[in-house]
């Protein structure tokens, strides 16, 4: 009889040493699954952004970054694939720090470009003033020229 | 002292030497990863603090330090790949500062060239004004030398008629001189015809020309003897002139008429555009009627599009027909960065203007300004920002 409530206050002690680690282990599980589920949808928001950088016309002036930010990408996703959640936070977080770097040079090259722009707007006014400027000149000396002839006929 | 000689002993001295040497290599660091000596050799340049003063580069400069310290104390502590880690962040959260202060200096140079633009503009359309008054003068003077020229050429011939006896003998006079008299009471009355639909105005050239014409007339008739025939031929001449004239200004008399009736015409132009533009696009704004032309340019383009070009071939032809309206173009962007929008709208207006003017509408009627990203008029339908305006005033 004594043998058998031994056995039996063991039992509960394993059993609430049981239930206490599922407690204690079961919100640590769901935070990892909700992790890697954040990370997921991170990578493809961050899949899309590097598309709509990759098709900016002044793209080529940030190839290197992109081509960085595709392959850290990848590994996001191979890392998160074997289950490390932790790697793949590291990863992505290059990944949202490469993005910020590659959007500031694509809108720095699209406003040198429309600089250039300007500027050769600039060029080409100037130039255009110089030649009417020419034009003017002409047209005064064919207007005094004109005027004299007419002054001789009447 | 013990001697160690046996050979149990000589190995365990061995084995014990090689456990303190392999404890002591387990024990040494690694050498830094070679992001961490990269960051670390960049603060040591002094040209690396000078971007955290440049506006919007100062939080990736601040960030990047942060790294760069994070990176050091992971190092230290013995967490080498953290480290390493953070040495990545730290140099692109610097490469990024370094982004920004290469698009303020980018926007300073553009608002250098807008101003430049904005400088070369009013200078651009007064030596412009100041040519095409010059070629409509010129134009006068060629016709009115031509004119001179001619008349000079008929005296010449009418003086060499007299000389070779061409004048009409004293038999037919009496009959030449009412041929004479009724045809120039014709004339008259296409005269009247011709005034009466302003052909002063709205046919210029025949009407001067016939004008001419019936000058000679007068002139010969007060010769003495009277060239008859000369001036029947004149006559006859200066009578299809006056005719033609008198069609030719009909068209521009009616606009005329219309024109004394402002009101009428505001109403009629606003008809008009709503029927070739669309009636949620022309709208009557107190005395002007403003014209909308929606997603008249790709995002960010400068070049109407096709739909763009449509509507600006519409106003050109209405800015013509209604010449007595002053004609404002605006031009706008949908949202983005405010002073990258400002140039891009500026040049929209320029390439709206030229499109008028090469469209055959007089320059000194119109003007011209690009409004950037302001004034968001499709909240949610963001490319029909790319548009312009067309305001028709009443001058």
């Amino acid at each position: 009889m004594q043998k058998f409530d031994a056995a039996s206050k063991l039992g509960r002690v394993i059993g609430g040493v049981v239930l206490a680690a599922g407690l204690i282990l079961a919100p640590v599980g769901a935070a990892f699954a909700d992790m890697g589920a954040k990370y997921k949808q991170q990578i493809e928001t961050f899949k899309a952004q590097v598309i709509t950088l990759s098709e900016a016309d002044e793209a080529k002036l940030a190839t290197d970054e992109l081509t960085l930010l595709t392959r850290w990408l990848e590994e996001s996703e191979k890392l998160l694939a074997v289950g490390d959640v932790d790697g793949a936070g590291y990863m992505l977080k290059r990944v949202e720090f490469g993005v910020d770097l590659a959007t500031a040079l694509v809108a720095a090259s699209k406003i040198e470009a429309r600089t250039q722009e300007q500027n050769a707007s600039s060029e080409q006014m100037s130039k255009q003033i110089k030649e009417l400027e020419a034009e003017v000149t002409k047209l005064q000396e064919k207007k005094a020229e004109l005027q004299s002839q007419l002054d001789q006929l009447r | 002292m013990t001697r160690i000689n046996s050979m149990p002993s000589r190995a365990l001295v061995v084995l014990t030497l090689a456990g303190v040497m392999f404890a002591a290599a387990g024990c040494s660091k690694p050498d830094k990863s070679k992001e961490l000596r990269q960051i670390e050799a960049l603060w040591q340049n002094p040209e690396t603090r000078k971007i955290k003063d440049i506006p919007g580069a100062e939080r990736f400069y601040r960030e990047a330090r942060q790294f760069r310290y994070d990176a050091g104390e992971a190092y230290n502590e013995g967490e080498y790949e953290l480290s390493r880690e953070y040495a990545i962040w730290s140099k692109l959260r610097y490469d990024t500062a370094l982004a920004i202060a290469r698009q303020y200096d980018a926007k300073e140079a553009l608002d250098k060239s807008n101003n430049s633009v904005a400088e070369l503009n009013p200078t651009l359309t007064a030596i412009n004004q100041e040519r095409n008054k010059l070629v409509a003068e010129v134009g006068g003077l060629e016709r009115q030398v031509a004119v001179a020229r001619r008349q000079k050429a008929d005296a010449e011939k009418r003086a060499a008629a007299m000389k070779g006896g061409g004048a009409v003998g004293p038999v037919d006079d009496a009959a030449k001189a009412r041929q004479v008299a009724d045809r120039i009471q014709q004339l008259e009355n296409a005269r009247s015809q011709a005034v009466s639909v302003n052909a002063e105005k709205n046919a210029p050239e025949t009407f001067n020309r016939a004008e001419n014409q019936l000058k000679s007339i007068r002139t010969m008739r007060a010769q003495t003897p009277v060239p008859y025939d000369m001036i029947l031929a004149t006559s006859n001449t200066a009578l299809t002139l006056y005719q033609k004239a008198a069609q030719e200004a009909k068209g521009g008399h009616a606009i005329d008429v219309a024109k004394k009736d402002p009101a009428q015409r505001r109403a009629d132009l606003l008809a008009e555009g709503q029927r070739v533009l669309g009636s949620s696009n022309v709208m009557q704004e107190g005395n002007t009627i403003r014209m909308i032309a929606p997603a008249a340019f790709d995002m960010k383009g400068t070049t109407f599009n096709t739909a763009g070009k449509r509507y600006v071939d519409a106003m050109i032809d209405l800015a013509k027909s209604y010449d007595e309206f002053t004609i404002s173009i605006e031009a706008f962007t949908s949202r983005g960065d405010p002073t990258e929008n400002l140039a891009v709208s500026q040049m929209r207006a320029r390439k709206a203007e030229s499109a008028f003017k090469s469209g055959g509408v007089d320059g000194g009627r119109l003007k011209s300004k690009g409004h950037g990203q302001d004034r968001i008029r499709f909240p949610d339908t963001q490319i029909n920002n790319d548009r312009i305006e067309v305001i028709f005033k009443a001058k």
